[in-house]
């Protein structure tokens, strides 16, 4: 990796349009929670010492992509490094093909919609999951329900989720 | 492994509910490392005081909304309790948010593994999980779960459906309450809500609860319809919930559903109304009448309530009626349909309704009932001012001290002046004054006394019922002459019996 030229974008605009979408990237590669923000710094200080030259934002967001599933696959032993590259090399072909040519917006717009008819209990389960990253203990605890019972909730919810994502998506 | 499809849902939901995870400090933090020996220093593309600039350039709108911020600020309700952590709260005005400064009106869920504790101005509340606790200027309405509490320097009230508890300094008390509906309902076959009204659906559906009280250590008393009990420390006590009388519910239903059809038809223009107008006025009186003795019909009534008064189709003049029986609900979810319907027009909340709503912290109302308290030595205006200082607003404290001087001595021909004097008293002690309700009960029972002993047994009696609400554990103001009537009838009989004015009157002033 070249330790030259200086970055072409300005840093704090980097990071500000990048840094949330490249956490969320890093656990969809199934980064562990815990190593991501590490992940996250490596990822942009590579950048930045890279010969990386900001064109726009989609393209920045890419080459953020690459150099983070090079240095997770780093983490990796080596003897498992092959069976996973080909993992995240298909991760990443999903994951583009999901930005699609307007950046997943579409899907995002049904996501929105399908979880407006959601009643509370079940958003505050995703909240609790998704938005602070709650243990399922703890999603289980605020819905009165064991661990199964949360682990299983939420299942079912992705599933109608997906389904009401689709059927918003085919119209 | 999940698939992809799985896992880009989740990165959906990731971006979409996280809230602003990143790092604020990750930009500068770069910046260092790169400077830092070994690494290349970055091109200087970033102009210098590039930040600084742009800052100044905000700066009057920073201003701008820091001056609305403030009167926001100034506007809202006083922070009644404070929660060890950040839990979910809906506030009163339907807001869901995670904080832990509560207000007049707020519910709090404590969603998490392990107890919360809430600092109050009376002491200490430590919830366990699955709580669901409102938070009045009197005190907690514990709506379902366990609750520990634990007395400062004042006594602490906690009030649970059809009974309170009132822990004294230096007691510990245990209650758990327990709806006899889920607590929330079934998450997949429930419909769609579009609202984020966190148990909206769980409140109306639950109809009764049972109250366990535990004292622990110290002083404790319970508070009901029917009076005060001590609660001797190390004893438990379960109240299992009120039965609701099947015959007396079937009137309350036809009685309501009365009120709503014959108040559409009504036409005050025609005067072949005034019959139907009369029977109308007869119908919201029984009904109100019957609630009030049987408090457990209101929860089989309220989500009927609760539709009607929602729906823009349901005239004004149904509305006006239903406020009223939906006003006499002292569940918070009631309060929280009348505020939700006090922007659609005001106009329909009648006195009463207002009382109804001020005295139990609804702010919405305050101004309209300041209002009636430019003539400062009025009726009405202790009353109101009584009104709002239950409700924890001490706007006609100015009004109420005066009325604290009058001699009952005086008001032996007049229940007027023995209202607000007794009036005065109840909201003085809400915002604080120890000595206003231990003086009016001396002066009762002095003037009572020598009423009685005098023969004046008329005098004596109407003064000890009108004393029977003012002095009832948490008094209420609103729809005070149909209080005054359930109060203790037997005082109103024609052939009252001295022994019975004395034996209320010791009840009252013990």
């Amino acid at each position: 990796m070249s330790l030259s030229p200086p970055p072409a974008a300005p840093i704090e605009h980097l990071v500000q349009t990048h840094q949330r979408s490249l956490r969320h990237y890093l656990r969809y590669l199934g980064a562990p929670a815990a190593s991501v923000d590490d992940l996250v710094q490596e990822t942009f200080l590579a950048t930045l010492r890279s010969d990386f030259t900001f064109t726009n934002d989609a393209a920045a967001f890419g080459w953020l992509r690459t150099v983070a599933r090079r240095l997770l696959l780093q983490q990796v032993k080596s003897a498992a490094r092959r069976g996973l590259q080909v993992e995240l090399e298909a991760a990443e072909a999903a994951f583009a093909a999901h930005l699609g040519d307007d950046d997943g917006e579409a899907r995002r717009d049904a996501l929105r919609a399908c979880l407006q008819q959601l009643p509370p209990r079940q958003l505050l389960a995703l909240q609790l999951r998704y938005g602070e990253d709650a243990p399922l203990q703890r999603v289980a605890a605020a819905l009165a329900v064991g661990r199964a019972g949360a682990e299983s909730l939420l299942a079912r919810l992705r599933q109608r989720l997906r389904e009401c994502m689709q059927g918003r998506l085919q119209r | 492994m999940k698939d992809h499809g799985e896992r880009l849902l989740e990165y959906l939901l990731r971006e979409h509910f996280a809230g602003d995870a990143g790092d604020a400090a990750l930009a500068p933090r770069l910046r260092r490392l790169l400077e830092s020996p070994g690494a290349p220093s970055p091109r200087p593309h970033v102009r210098q005081h590039r930040w600084l600039r742009q800052a100044l350039r905000l700066l009057p709108w920073v201003a701008a909304a820091a001056a609305v911020a403030g009167v926001w600020l100034l506007q809202r309700a006083p922070v009644l309790a404070t929660a060890e952590r950040p839990l979910l709260v809906l506030t009163a005005d339907g807001q869901l948010r995670r904080t832990q400064q509560l207000r007049a009106g707020d519910l709090a869920w404590c969603a998490e593994a392990g107890p919360l504790a809430f600092a109050l101005a009376a002491g200490r509340a430590v919830a366990e999980p699955g709580a669901l606790l409102r938070f009045e200027p009197a005190g907690i309405e514990l709506q379902a779960g366990a609750v520990q509490l634990l007395p400062g320097g004042t006594d602490l009230l906690a009030r649970c459906a059809f009974g309170s508890v009132r822990a004294a300094p230096g007691a510990d008390v245990r209650l758990h309450c327990e709806p006899d509906a889920p607590l929330i309902p079934d998450p997949l076959e429930a419909d769609p809500m579009r609202s984020l009204a966190l148990l909206t659906e769980f409140r109306s559906r639950s109809l009764a609860v049972s109250l366990a009280i535990l004292p622990l250590t110290g002083t404790a008393e319970l508070l009901t319809a029917q009076g005060r009990t001590p609660l001797p420390a190390g004893q438990a006590v379960q109240l299992p919930p009120p039965r609701v009388d099947a015959a007396a519910l079937a009137r309350a239903r036809t009685l309501l559903a009365n009120l709503r059809k014959d108040t559409d038809k009504l036409d005050l223009q025609d005067e072949q109304n005034l019959l139907l107008l009369k029977q109308v006025d007869e119908d919201q009186q029984d009904l109100t009448m019957l609630l009030m003795q049987q408090p457990e019909l209101l929860p089989p009534l309220r989500e009927g309530l609760r539709k009607d008064l929602a729906a823009a189709a349901t005239p004004p003049a149904v509305v006006g009626r239903l406020l009223g029986i939906a006003a006499l609900d002292t569940d918070s979810s009631a309060l929280a349909v009348l505020e939700r319907r006090w922007p659609l027009g005001p106009d329909a909340f009648d006195y009463q309704v207002q009382l109804a709503m001020a005295e139990r912290g609804s702010a919405l109302v305050r101004p309209a009932l300041q209002t009636t308290m430019q003539e400062p030595d009025s009726d009405l205006a202790v009353l109101s001012a009584a009104a709002l200082a239950l409700g924890g607003s001490d706007f006609g404290k100015a009004a109420l001290q005066p009325a604290l001087a009058i001699d009952l001595h005086d008001a032996a021909d007049d229940f007027r002046p023995f209202d607000r004097r007794a009036q005065a008293a109840i909201g003085m002690a809400a915002l604080g004054d120890a000595q206003a309700l231990p003086r009016l009960q001396a002066d009762l029972r002095a003037v009572v006394g020598e009423l009685l002993e005098r023969g004046d047994l008329g005098r004596a009696a109407w003064m000890v019922q009108r004393a029977a609400v003012y002095l009832r554990p948490s008094p209420r103001l609103s729809f005070l002459q149909q209080r005054i009537q359930l109060a203790a009838p037997e005082l109103a009989a024609k052939d009252v019996a001295a022994p019975l004015v004395r034996s209320w009157l010791d009840r009252l002033t013990r």
